[in-house]
């Protein structure tokens, strides 16, 4: 452990005591937990009351009519399955430098872009390869460098990594950077190794149903995110529909639904989104969580949930 | 629900020192802690499984902190509190200024680096649970560190603004 590191642990432990003391916290628990509970009651009441004023008023046009369900429009058939396929390999021995638990090279799609992660071999680094088709931003600093036989650019990151950058085709672009930093020259002969050889990985998850116009940006060994068309490509879950898998225990309380013959919880917040979770009896739990400006209806949100199957490489993640 | 007022109690400290260095804010490790609890308050025999209660909770501040909007971004205040009780003057002193340093260079931090740093360490979790916690792979654990270890480096005090050599991130 560095001196940083020390320093940033004492730091830690320091000034932790410096938290609130949460003298009234139980109170202000207890207090806002029965308000809820009352909010809750009012509201199923009403919904009961509601509901069965209607039933009350139509019960000739129910048995003459019976209601059919339409197709929900929010949600269409997937053009293929989600996986990610990136054109390269890392040199071959590059598993050698896999710390146990990280396994050989992540493949996973990132801001929309496929991304390769490895451990670079003999060093502390990790190389990550980003393909795109328009080229990477570089910093004024950066200064030309053959990369692959081919012109590129070399440049030493604000964030004290380094990267390469380099044109593969007429729409790939790739730009390989190490952290901590490693030698240009070292990272050139990374690049020069590099096999072309595509790797393909799954996303988690096999859906039968997608939200209409979303489009994947995200993928990784436990999520998948679906970004609307007027929201930018980016790496976080705000203003999209994310599927995870995480780990039963991990559930917020709420309303109890049916999903394809698994307990399912449907959770609101006040900032307008809708989490549904539901238990896969496994001791796995697969979340989908709606954080877009205009919410999944919740019949969609089950039925997209329940179209989704769990393939065996998922892992949970964020708990 | 006896066990409960005796969870509040006895872990309630140890809970809100975890929300506070996640955000940095008193009053938002409160709100966190709280919602948090809450939640357990309402389906308390629920979740009391073999590893209790606790490790439900972390998680859900851990959510929260992560993946919700923050609530009070715009009040979070950059200097802690000094710490309640006597404290020698000098002793104070020198803890702001240390408090001001690092809460400066925390909150400059993207989240999920800020988290990394907070689960790495002060709770003293290994590369491969936080990955499980954060949803992503060790080796962005690594780098989400190496970055946050940067920042923090370039800024905790006058010692630590000379480069030093990266000596791994795997402790």
């Amino acid at each position: 452990m560095s001196d940083v590191e020390h320093r940033v642990r004492d730091l830690l432990q320091r000034h932790a005591t410096d938290a609130p003391a949460g003298a009234t916290l139980l109170a202000a628990v207890r207090t806002e937990s029965r308000r809820r509970t009352r909010r809750t009651r009012l509201l199923v009441a009403a919904v009961v009351t509601v509901l069965a004023g209607a039933l009350a008023a139509l019960p000739l046009r129910l048995a003459a009519a019976p209601v059919t369900v339409a197709a929900p429009s929010a949600l269409t058939t997937p053009d293929a399955s989600a996986t990610v396929t990136f054109p390269l390999s890392p040199p071959s021995g590059s598993e050698a430098g896999s710390e146990a638990g990280s396994g050989a090279a992540e493949v996973r799609l990132a801001a929309g872009l496929p991304t390769l992660s490895w451990s670079l071999p003999g060093t502390d680094a990790t190389a990550t390869l980003t393909m795109s088709p328009t080229r990477p931003a570089m910093p004024a600093t950066a200064t030309p460098a053959a990369v692959r036989g081919r012109p590129g650019l070399a440049a030493v990151l604000p964030d004290d990594g380094v990267s390469l950058v380099w044109q593969e085709s007429a729409e790939q672009w790739f730009e390989l950077r190490a952290y901590p930093p490693v030698p240009v020259d070292h990272l050139a002969g990374t690049a020069k190794s590099l096999m072309p050889v595509p790797v393909t990985t799954p996303a988690p998850f096999t859906f039968t149903v997608v939200p209409a116009g979303y489009t994947i940006d995200n993928i990784n060994t436990s999520a998948v995110t679906f970004c609307p068309a007027d929201v930018p490509f980016d790496q976080s879950f705000v203003g999209k529909i994310t599927v995870m898998l995480g780990v039963t225990g991990e559930q917020a309380p709420g309303r109890q639904v049916d999903v394809a013959g698994h307990p399912g919880t449907v959770t609101s917040s006040a900032d307008g989104w809708t989490a549904l979770q539901v238990d896969l009896g496994d001791g796995r739990l697969l979340v989908v969580q709606s954080a877009v400006r205009v919410p999944l209806p919740e019949p969609d949100l089950i039925r997209f949930a329940a179209g989704i199957t769990v393939n065996p490489a998922a892992t949970p993640g964020r708990g | 629900m006896r066990d409960f007022d005796d969870f509040v109690t006895g872990r309630s400290a140890a809970l809100l020192r975890f929300a506070y260095l996640l955000t940095g804010d008193r009053h938002l490790a409160e709100d966190l802690t709280q919602e948090a609890l809450v939640r357990v308050h309402r389906r308390w025999h629920a979740i009391v499984g073999e590893d209790g209660p606790e490790p439900y909770v972390r998680r859900a501040i851990l959510r929260q902190y992560l993946s919700w909007r923050r609530r009070r971004a715009s009040t979070e205040r950059p200097i802690a509190s000094p710490p309640d009780g006597p404290a020698d003057l000098a002793d104070l002193a020198e803890r702001v200024v240390d408090a001001d340093e690092m809460w400066t260079a925390l909150r400059a931090l993207p989240r999920s680096q800020r988290a990394v740093v907070v689960l790495r360490y002060y709770e003293d979790l290994p590369d491969a649970e936080i990955a499980r916690l954060l949803g992503c792979a060790p080796a962005t654990v690594r780098v989400h560190a190496f970055h946050a270890l940067h920042r923090l480096r370039s800024v905790l005090t006058p010692a630590f603004s000379h480069p030093l050599p990266f000596r791994g991130d795997t402790s």
